[in-house]
C-alpha cells in the first residue's frame, strides 16, 4: 500500500518488514562478516583548540572514548600548521594526537603548480622525507612505523589540484614513497609501510579510476593503503539541480548511505589479496564550507543518523579505516565536537558504535530490501557480548517491534537511544522489546554494560 | 589464489533465480532494422539473442514521426513484433520550451495519440504488455535537454496520464507499464532521480524505471582517461560490477514496490565519434564486457536490460551491421541468451573473477540442463582448469567458445576439464546437446564477413 506523506509516496506496511531474513535484492542470503572497520578522525580544522587549547584534553578524552585509531593531518595546507617553517608548532600537533590514544595520517597535501617540474616534484619529495626524518628522531622508530602517510590530498579534483592528471600523480606519488621509505625501511622489520594515497574527492564521476589505477600502477611494495572521500552532497538545497524541499533532500541524504557500502566494496574488491587498506578518508553529510547551509545536516540529529548509517554501511562494505571530517571545528559547519568539546548527536552516536560494534565482531544485517526507513546490525562479540544498532531515518514516530523480528537474547535489557521519545541526546532505558523514536534516531539493544564496553580492548 | 578462502563480502553468494529478461535498443537505423533489404535476416539474427523487449524512439533519433507518417512508425514497431519481442516505445522529447503548459500538454496528447494509434491497429490485448517511456536521458544536457526533476515530473505526469486513459479499459487488473526516467549514469547524483521518481510520483503511473549505464565515454588519453590502451580497457572492465551495483542500488529504492527494475541502455563506450566506441564496443573487448555486463545484471536483480544497441549503420554502437553481420558482442549475448534463461538458478561460483581474470555464472535449468559461462577479461592467453572456478563438479561435455583464435566466431569442442583463451573471450560449457539445426544456428558467423565500418 502507497500513500502520500507530504511531499511524497511512501510504501506502508502494517506489520513488520515483509523480510528479516539476511536477504539482499536478488533474494541471495548475505553472509555475516567480520567487522574489521576502525576509527578516526580529521583535525586540521580548528588545529590550535586541538594542540595548545584551554580545553585539549577534553578534547583528547573525548576521542579516546570515540576509540580513535587515527587522526589525519594536513600538512603543506593552508589550514593547517607549516610543517617546515614552525617545526615546533608541528611537534605539539603529534603529541596531541598520541595523546588522543591515536597515531596521526600526516597527508602532505600538495605544492603548488607545475606539477610536472621535476625539480618541484624532488623539493617535495626531499620535503616530505624531511619530515619523516624529524619525527623518527623525535618519536623513535618503532613508534612512527605505524603511522599513516598519505601523499597529496585530491588531486582528482579541480578545485584543489587544477591540472593534475594521475600521471603526474603517479610520479609524485613514486619520488615521493620511495623517499619516505628509504627512512622508514629500517624501522619496518617486515612491516608494511603505511604509505597511501590518493584520496580521492569522490563527487567526481571517474574517482574510482584514480583508485583503480593507484592499486594497479603502482609498485604495491610502495602502497600500505588507499584512501577516498566521500560526503553525502555539497550542493545547497534548490540549487545545481538538488530537490528544494528540505525533507526530500534529507530523504535523498539518507538514500545514499549505502554508497558506502558498494564505494567501500568496490575498493576491498581491487585491494584484494595485496595486503593494502581500504580507508575512507573524509566522511560527512554535507561538504557546503558555509555552517548556513550544512550544519543543519552535519551537527543534528539528522547529521547523527546519516553518521550512523554510514559507519554501518562502511563496515558492512569491509573498509578497514574511516576518518570523519571532521573532530573539532570553531565556528563551523563539521566538527563532531563545538569549539572546545561540546559534543554533537554525532559524536553520542559514534560512541554508541564504538562501544557496541566492535572491531572483531561478527556482523549481521537480518533486514531485507524492503524496509527503507531502517538500518539494523547485529554485532555478535566475544563473551557473549550482544548489540542490535538500529538507525531510523525519518523524521516522523516510529515503533519497532524489535524483539518479534530477530532473536534478542533474554540478557538483552539495554536500550541506549539518540532520538527517542523521552528527549534529545542519548538516554538510557530498560528495553522492553521494541524501540521507539519520535523522528530521526539511534538506538543499541545490548547486553552488554558501559564499563565492560569500555574494559574490552578493540 | 583460491578464492573461496577470500573476503566473505566477496565470496561467492547462494543461488539466485534469474529474472533478467533480455533485450536491445533499435534507434538510429530503425530504417534498415523495420524497412531495410536484409530486415527478415536482421529478425531472424536479433531472435537468436531472445529479446523480450525492443526499445524505440518516437520524436527523436532521426525515427519516423508517428503524427505525420504514421505507416512507417507502425512498421518500426510491426518489426519488433516480428522479432517475437515486446516494445518499449520511449517518447523521448519535445522542443523547449519545457515549461510551456501549452507545450507539455500537445507532447502529452501526441503520446497518448500514439497509444490510441497502437490499440487501433494491434489490439488492446495485445498492446496493454507494452512497454511506454516517458522522455530520454532528462537529466543530460545533450541528450534530454537537461531538464530539472521538478519539470520532468510535470511532463511524466500528463503523458502518464494521458497513456493510460487508453490503456485502463483493457488492463483488468495488470500493471500499466509506463516509466522513465532514462536517467544518464555518468551523472553523479543519476540515484536522486530515481528516489524522486519512485517517491514523488502516483504509484499507480509507474510501471517501470530505467536507467543508463555506459563504462566510458573518453577515448584514450581524453580527459583524464588512461593513455594507454591497454590501461584504459582493463579500466573499463573492472567497472563491469558496477552493474550490479547500481542494479542493487535501484532494487533496494523499490523495495517492495511493484515496478520493474530496467537497465534500458548499456554498452562499454559511448564516444561521441563513432569511430572511437567502434573500437571498444564491436570487437572482442566489446564481447567480454557486455558478458560481464550481463552476468553482474543477473546478479544484482535487474528486471530487464537493452543492449545499445541491435542493428547498425555505421554508428558504432550495434550488434549487427544492415546487412545483419554480426559483431563478437552479438555472439557472446546469444550464448548467454541460450544458456542462461529465464527462471534458471544462477551461481557465481568464483566470486569476485577480477582478480584472476575470469568471471563464471553457471545456470541450472529445472529439466537437468546446466550450462557454466567463462568470460575472460584480460587480454591475453590463458588456460583454465574449469573445476577449480566452481563450485562443484563441471557437468558438461562440449565447450562454445569466442576468442580471438577463432575469429569472429563461436568454436566447438568437446569439453576436455579446461579452457583456453586467446586474449579476451567468453566460453560456456554445457551438457545441453546441440537440437539438429543448432550446429547452423550456434556456429555461424564464421562466414561472416566483418562489418562495415562507421562513419
Amino acid at each position: 500500500m502507497t500513500e502520500r506523506v507530504g511531499e511524497v509516496y511512501r510504501a506502508r506496511g502494517d506489520g513488520p518488514p515483509a523480510s528479516t531474513s539476511q536477504a539482499t535484492e536478488a533474494g541471495r542470503a548475505v553472509p555475516a562478516v567480520t567487522m574489521r572497520l576502525c576509527h578516526g578522525v580529521n583535525a586540521t580544522l580548528n588545529w590550535r583548540a586541538f594542540v595548545e587549547g584551554p580545553r585539549r584534553e577534553q578534547l583528547w578524552r573525548r576521542l579516546r572514548e570515540l576509540e580513535t585509531r587515527v587522526v589525519r593531518i594536513l600538512a603543506f595546507d593552508p589550514r593547517g600548521p607549516d610543517l617546515m617553517g614552525a617545526w615546533e608548532t608541528f611537534t605539539p600537533f603529534v603529541e596531541a594526537v598520541l595523546r588522543s590514544g591515536a597515531v596521526p595520517m600526516v597527508t602532505f597535501a600538495q605544492f603548488e603548480p607545475p606539477y610536472d617540474e621535476p625539480r618541484a616534484v624532488r623539493g617535495y619529495a626531499t620535503r616530505c622525507a624531511e619530515i619523516v626524518q624529524r619525527c623518527l628522531d623525535r618519536w623513535g622508530g618503532e613508534s612512527v612505523r605505524e603511522w599513516y602517510w598519505c601523499v597529496w590530498n585530491q588531486p582528482n579534483s579541480e578545485w584543489v589540484s587544477a591540472g593534475m592528471t594521475f600521471e603526474l600523480y603517479r610520479r609524485i606519488y613514486e619520488e615521493t614513497a620511495s623517499q619516505l621509505l628509504s627512512r622508514l625501511g629500517p624501522h619496518l622489520m617486515g612491516r608494511r609501510p603505511r604509505l597511501g594515497g590518493p584520496a580521492v574527492d569522490g563527487f567526481q564521476p571517474f574517482w574510482h579510476d584514480w583508485v583503480w589505477r593507484f592499486v594497479h600502477e603502482l609498485d604495491n611494495a610502495l602502497v600500505g593503503f588507499v584512501a577516498w572521500h566521500r560526503y553525502g552532497d555539497w550542493r545547497e538545497p534548490g540549487a545545481w539541480g538538488a530537490p528544494a524541499e528540505e525533507p526530500i533532500f534529507r530523504s535523498l541524504l539518507l538514500a545514499r548511505t549505502a554508497e558506502y557500502q558498494s564505494r567501500a566494496l568496490c575498493v576491498s574488491r581491487w585491494v584484494q589479496g595485496r595486503g593494502i587498506q581500504n580507508i575512507c578518508g573524509e566522511w560527512n553529510a554535507h561538504s557546503h564550507h558555509e555552517a548556513r547551509v550544512s550544519r543543519r545536516f552535519n551537527q543534528t540529529t539528522f547529521g547523527a543518523a546519516y553518521g550512523a548509517s554510514t559507519l554501518l554501511h562502511l563496515a558492512w562494505g569491509g573498509a578497514d579505516l574511516e576518518l570523519f571530517w571532521s573532530a573539532t571545528d570553531d565556528g563551523g559547519p563539521f566538527g563532531l565536537m563545538i569549539g572546545a568539546g561540546n559534543p554533537t548527536p554525532g559524536f553520542h552516536v559514534r560512541r554508541l558504535f564504538a562501544h557496541h560494534v566492535r572491531h572483531g565482531d561478527r556482523l549481521s544485517f537480518p533486514l531485507g530490501p524492503d524496509y527503507h526507513d531502517l538500518d539494523l546490525v547485529v554485532a555478535h562479540g566475544s563473551r557473549g557480548r550482544w548489540s542490535a544498532l538500529l538507525v531510523h531515518k525519518t523524521d516522523e514516530p516510529a515503533r519497532y517491534p524489535v524483539a518479534d523480528w530477530i532473536d534478542v537474547p533474554p540478557s538483552c535489557r539495554r536500550l541506549s537511544i539518540l532520538g527517542g521519545e523521552r528527549g534529545e541526546g542519548t538516554v538510557e532505558a530498560g528495553f522492553e522489546g521494541s524501540v521507539a523514536f519520535r523522528g530521526y534516531g539511534v538506538a543499541v539493544v545490548t547486553n552488554a554494560d558501559p564499563p565492560e564496553a569500555h574494559d574490552e580492548p578493540a | 589464489m583460491n578464492r573461496r578462502d577470500s573476503d566473505p563480502r566477496l565470496s561467492p553468494p547462494a543461488a539466485t533465480v534469474m529474472k533478467l529478461h533480455y533485450g536491445l535498443n533499435e534507434a538510429d537505423s530503425w530504417w534498415y532494422f523495420a524497412h531495410g533489404p536484409a530486415r527478415e535476416r536482421l529478425w531472424a539474427r536479433i531472435r537468436e539473442l531472445q529479446p523480450r523487449i525492443i526499445r524505440i524512439f518516437a520524436f527523436d533519433k532521426g525515427t519516423p514521426d508517428p503524427v505525420e507518417d504514421w505507416a512507417a512508425f507502425a512498421s518500426y514497431i510491426q518489426a519488433v513484433l516480428e522479432v517475437g519481442a515486446t516494445p518499449m516505445i520511449t517518447f523521448a522529447s519535445f522542443r523547449e520550451p519545457h515549461d510551456d503548459a501549452r507545450a507539455v500538454r500537445r507532447f502529452a496528447t501526441r503520446c497518448a495519440d500514439i497509444v490510441w494509434g497502437c490499440i487501433e491497429q494491434w489490439g488492446g490485448g495485445a498492446v496493454r504488455d507494452w512497454y511506454w517511456c516517458v522522455w530520454n536521458e532528462p537529466n543530460s544536457t545533450w541528450i534530454g535537454g537537461g531538464l530539472s526533476f521538478e519539470r520532468y515530473r510535470a511532463i511524466y505526469e500528463e503523458v502518464a496520464h494521458g497513456v493510460r486513459r487508453w490503456l485502463d479499459p483493457y488492463l483488468a487488473g495488470r500493471p500499466a507499464l509506463i516509466g522513465g526516467p532514462s536517467v544518464e549514469g555518468f551523472d553523479p547524483f543519476w540515484l536522486d532521480w530515481i528516489w524522486r521518481f519512485v517517491n514523488e510520483i502516483d504509484p499507480s503511473l509507474v510501471g517501470f524505471v530505467n536507467w543508463h549505464r555506459y563504462a566510458d565515454w573518453r577515448d584514450h588519453g581524453e580527459k583524464g582517461a588512461p593513455q594507454d590502451g591497454g590501461v584504459h580497457c582493463a579500466l573499463m572492465l573492472a567497472q563491469t560490477s558496477d552493474y550490479e551495483v547500481r542494479a542493487q542500488e535501484v532494487g533496494r529504492l523499490l523495495g517492495s514496490r511493484r515496478v520493474l527494475n530496467v537497465c534500458g541502455e548499456w554498452n562499454a563506450h559511448s564516444h561521441y565519434a563513432p569511430l572511437v566506441r567502434v573500437r571498444f564496443n564491436q570487437t572482442m573487448l566489446g564481447a567480454a564486457f557486455g558478458s560481464s555486463a550481463l552476468l553482474h545484471l543477473i546478479r544484482g536483480g535487474a528486471d530487464a536490460e537493452m543492449l545499445w544497441t541491435g542493428t547498425d549503420e555505421a554508428c558504432g554502437y550495434g550488434v549487427l551491421d544492415k546487412d545483419a553481420r554480426p559483431t563478437p558482442l552479438f555472439h557472446a549475448k546469444k550464448l548467454c541468451g541460450q544458456y542462461i534463461r529465464y527462471g534458471d538458478c544462477v551461481t557465481f561460483p568464483a566470486g569476485d573473477g577480477h582478480a584472476a581474470g575470469l568471471e563464471v555464472g553457471v545456470a541450472r535449468g529445472p529439466d537437468g540442463r546446466e550450462s557454466a559461462l567463462l568470460v575472460h577479461l584480460r587480454d591475453m592467453t590463458a588456460r583454465y582448469v574449469v573445476s577449480d572456478h566452481l563450485d562443484g563438479p563441471v557437468n558438461g561435455s562440449r565447450v562454445l567458445k569466442l576468442d580471438a583464435g577463432g575469429g569472429n566466431r563461436v568454436e566447438e569442442s568437446v569439453f576436455d576439464g579446461a579452457v583456453t583463451f586467446q586474449g579476451y573471450g567468453v566460453a560456456v560449457v554445457t551438457n545441453v546437446e546441440p537440437s539438429p539445426e543448432a550446429p547452423e544456428a550456434e556456429l555461424d558467423g564464421g562466414r561472416d564477413e566483418p562489418m562495415s565500418a562507421p562513419r
